[in-house]
């Protein structure tokens, strides 16, 4: 199982070598010039909400959408580099604070109208206008002035909780604070230079930056018009207008998107008309792709078991951008001890819950970074392999020698004993927590495992912070910056409880410097205190794993953005268009 | 009778007004609310606050409450928070297929339940009656998911038949109109509507024919045979009429299951309905579409007992209301 994996792994790594010199896919023998016409039928698990509002959606499986209709003004590049997307060109000053960007010529939106920079003014404006519905507004506190009035904002809120002033009142300071930043700050934050040139200026150098202004570009011409607290009714938020190499045609409630090809995609005309995303039950899928009812579905490892002799289905697997992981509360009086943290990272089989729930299609994770992600880099790392020896070495050293008659260890007394609380609907990792039961009883920690519903978890875990440990996991964008979860001034910063001031400042200075050259020993330096300090168990990242079938689509050259990166490249054959 | 009706319509009132605030308070009760499982380091926390300060969530309990009524009594069932639309466009969008779903399998169910039902009782302890029973307990303990999920592999994707859609109402992206679209929804219905109709039938067998045995027992209709009445008119024209009176119970407490929809048969073969919405709606904490939906559930189920009780005196004219 575990060579066929390796072989398998191999030749998607070696197919997506081929394919970034060579632009024909080199599965097909017989694959000739490609022919327009057919339909795409690909598939997720649950509706969209029908939020096709880049701005506003909140489910990624709006964002399925929303990701072939809209652009951002940056994409990336099969390393996953920044490139210019909506623009033609892009510079960063000297001082590395302003961002330049020059917008491709001729762009259109579906409706007709040309893109401008006013419509990419529009859409980072309203995501920091005070009336804005959606969740967005942090990711642009860089900007000139405005980490000043969203700290203004925050303590108006706080006022409001302490009751020390109506939600009228607050209402208004804040939007005088609004009106403040727009007359002083804005013009310098985000300046239109003329309909093709923009430049966003930030108070101090801020990497993730590049990330955050890579968001999708929404038209001023559909919106400019509705008061921004209104945004959510606007019919366009359900029936969007964009720029991608596909239109949207229509939503039919809990059963499928339609959208249509964009004639005048910038990066060219699609060939395959129509696409038709279904939604489909997880465990009909594979059979419904085995069948030819749909022709592309994320698959999960267990199932690849079931498609791995069908010739005409492709596996596209990615390291991916989360990690789950096994959170501790340091209030804990015995989590709080490194000892017991590391002495758990030992005796939890993580290898063998890489191989036996992801059937080889994960990677052990011994700290923050996924492998995904450019920062990483495990040679530098204590690797815990599994050695319950080694853990029960330094769980006497924490002083846990005594066994009791259960056979577990004991201190002065008391028993080494937590409660390990777990939210249900993630299989694996529900399956992981008998696992890790087991593993740390072997060792003489006493863990009482608790399944307890996702939101009710997590009110448990990040609002009241009333658990002992907790499994769950974190997904993570392209930047690496941990700021958002490792500092504690933040709230997923300050749910494990734990600080450590060479933390905070290498956080801090990995997000000033702009070079990712210069940046990764930052956060191999960072990476290196987690790998020691363990705030988390860190337990696994669990592969994307994309099925396709390979047949009928053509044209496909799958890196590391996944398999649907080109999907205006995309065509099928005369023969399976039907 | 018109004032019997009346009477129970005006005291559905002060209930329907206890429910809501019952349904409320356990709602509110479950740990969480619409913005918690946002676990995403991107989604900004302080801009989370500040949209729970918008959306009310950390007002005083009887206020909420007193906004939520207020709101109802001007006939706005209000806005869902994550789905971002009004609840009543949400519950409406899927009535028609959840009804569809609902009225085609509850047909299957009389139509087959009742007369299997019967027969079971006529035929009492021959080979047909040992048949229906055994196929009863069979269907009674079949999980539904799996017999949709038999169903579809069976049917559907080619081992060994291929001659229905595995999913969804209707065909994605064909754009039919007239009897085509009607004909598609139709082929569409099949399987879930068996899915869902299933248990129902077996359920139902086995009430028909407890009721049919124990009325067979009465005095009346051994007097009814001792006239010297053939057996059919016997069964059908005296018997039946009271062995349904179970149904009638069944039918009515049905009404809100009908609206309600079926969670797992909708998701296993992609039903837009109402009960994945509710699902839905429950694991994020969406208050607006929780309480709407619980209103309605709330209503159907005692219109639906109010129903059964005018059935009862519609077959039973023993039975009077004044």
């Amino acid at each position: 199982m575990m060579k066929r994996f390796l072989v398998g792994l191999l030749a998607v790594a070696l197919l997506a070598a081929g394919c970034s010199t060579k632009s024909s896919n080199t599965k097909d023998p017989d694959s000739t010039a490609p022919v327009d016409g057919g339909t795409l039928y690909l598939s997720m698990f649950s509706a969209p909400k029908g939020v096709f509002n880049p701005i506003l959606y909140e489910d990624q499986y709006d964002s399925n959408v929303i990701g072939l209709v809209f652009n951002g003004l940056l994409r990336t590049n099969e390393k996953l580099e920044w490139i210019c997307d909506l623009c033609k060109s892009f510079e960063v000053s000297a001082d590395n604070k302003t961002v330049t960007f020059i917008l491709r010529d001729n762009l259109k939106w579906h409706d007709g109208k040309l893109v401008t920079t006013k419509d990419v003014a529009f859409t980072f404006m309203s995501m920091l206008h005070p009336d804005y519905t959606g969740v967005r507004t942090g990711d642009y506190s860089a900007l000139v002035g405005v980490e000043e009035m969203l700290a203004e904002r925050d303590q108006l809120g706080a006022d409001i909780d302490a009751k020390k002033i109506s939600k009228e009142d607050a209402a208004k300071k804040i939007k005088e604070s609004w009106d403040k930043w727009v007359a002083n700050s804005s013009k310098q934050a985000i300046n239109v230079i003329d309909d093709k040139k923009i430049a966003f200026t930030t108070d101090e150098p801020y990497a993730p930056f590049l990330q955050n202004l890579a968001f999708s570009i929404i038209p001023e011409h559909v919106f400019g018009s509705t008061e921004i607290g209104k945004m959510a009714d606007h019919p366009a938020t359900k029936t969007p207008i964009g720029t991608g190499p596909y239109k949207f045609v229509e939503y039919k409630t809990d059963q499928f998107v339609k959208l249509e090809r964009n004639d005048d995609y910038f990066m060219g005309k699609p060939h395959i008309p129509t696409v038709i995303y279904k939604i489909v039950n997880q465990d009909v899928g594979i059979t419904q792709l085995q069948a030819g009812e749909i022709d592309y579905m994320l698959s999960n490892p267990k199932d690849i078991e079931l498609m791995k002799d069908d010739k005409n289905i492709q596996i596209v697997s990615n390291p991916d951008f989360g990690y789950q992981y096994m959170g501790v509360n340091f209030d804990h009086p015995i989590l709080k001890d490194k000892l017991v943290r590391q002495a758990m990272a030992y005796a939890i089989d993580r290898q063998a819950m890489v191989k036996a729930l992801l059937q080889g299609y994960g990677t052990v994770m011994n700290s923050h970074m996924p492998p995904a992600i450019w920062a990483y880099d495990a040679s530098q790392l204590n690797a815990y392999a599994y050695d319950p020896q080694k853990a029960q070495e330094l769980l006497a050293q924490a002083g846990w020698k005594e066994k009791n008659g259960d056979g577990y260890l004991t201190k002065d007394g008391k028993v080494l004993e937590f409660t390990l609380l777990y939210p249900s609907g993630n299989k694996v990792r529900e399956a992981s927590a008998p696992l890790i039961q087991a593993n740390l009883k072997a060792v003489g920690i006493k863990v009482n495992t608790e399944m307890k519903e996702f939101a009710s978890l997590s009110t448990t875990v990040f609002d009241e912070r009333k658990m002992d440990a907790w499994l769950m996991g974190w997904s993570l964008s392209l930047d690496p910056d941990p700021g958002s979860i490792f500092l504690p001034d933040n709230k997923w910063g300050k749910v494990t409880g734990w600080t450590n001031a060479r933390s905070e400042e290498l956080i801090k200075e990995g997000t000033r410097k702009l070079k990712p050259e210069e940046r990764k020993p930052i956060y191999v330096e960072w990476a290196k205190i987690l790998n020691d300090e363990l705030p988390y168990v860190f337990l696994y990242s669990q592969n994307t794993i994309e099925a396709v079938r390979s047949d009928k689509l053509k044209g496909l050259k799958p890196d590391a953005r996944g398999a649907l990166w080109n999907i205006w490249e995309f065509w099928i054959p005369e023969s399976k268009q039907k | 009778m018109g004032k019997y009706v009346v009477r129970r319509l005006l005291q559905m009132v002060p209930i329907l007004f206890g429910a809501t605030l019952l349904i409320f308070m356990v709602i509110k009760m479950a740990p969480g609310d619409p913005f918690s499982a946002m676990i995403d380091p991107r989604m900004d926390p302080r801009k989370i606050e500040e949209l729970r300060r918008l959306y009310c969530l950390d007002c005083p309990l009887p206020l909420q409450y007193w906004n939520w009524l207020k709101q109802i009594l001007q006939g706005d069932l209000g806005t869902s928070i994550r789905f971002k639309t009004s609840v009543s466009t949400m519950i409406l969008d899927r009535l028609g297929p959840t009804l569809t779903l609902g009225i085609a399998s509850e047909l299957l169910v009389f139509l087959f339940g009742i007369p299997l039902g019967i027969l079971a009782a006529v035929k009492k302890d021959s080979w047909l009656d040992y048949l229906t029973t055994g196929l009863a307990f069979a269907g009674l303990s079949i999980p539904a998911f799996f017999f949709g999920l038999l169903l579809i592999k069976g049917f559907a994707l080619g081992s060994p038949f291929k001659l229905l859609p595995s999913s969804h109402y209707l065909t994605a992206g064909a754009d039919l109109t007239g009897v085509d679209y009607l004909v598609d929804i139709g082929r569409h219905l099949i399987l879930p509507a068996l899915a869902l109709g299933i248990t129902g039938v077996a359920g139902l067998m086995r009430y028909v024919r407890t009721s049919m045995l124990e009325v067979l027992k009465q005095d009346y209709v051994r007097t009814a045979r001792a006239k010297g009445l053939s057996d059919k008119v016997v069964i059908y024209k005296h018997a039946l009429r009271n062995a349904l009176m179970p149904v009638i119970t069944i039918l009515g407490l049905d009404l809100p299951a009908l609206v309600g929809g079926a969670i797992i048969t909708e998701s296993i073969f992609i039903w837009p309905g109402i009960g994945r919405m509710t699902y839905t709606a429950l694991l994020e904490r969406d208050y607006p579409v929780l309480m709407a939906l619980n209103l309605m559930f709330a209503l159907l189920t005692m219109l639906g007992s109010l129903l059964a009780d005018l059935g009862y005196a519609l077959v039973d004219p023993r039975i009077r209301y004044d």
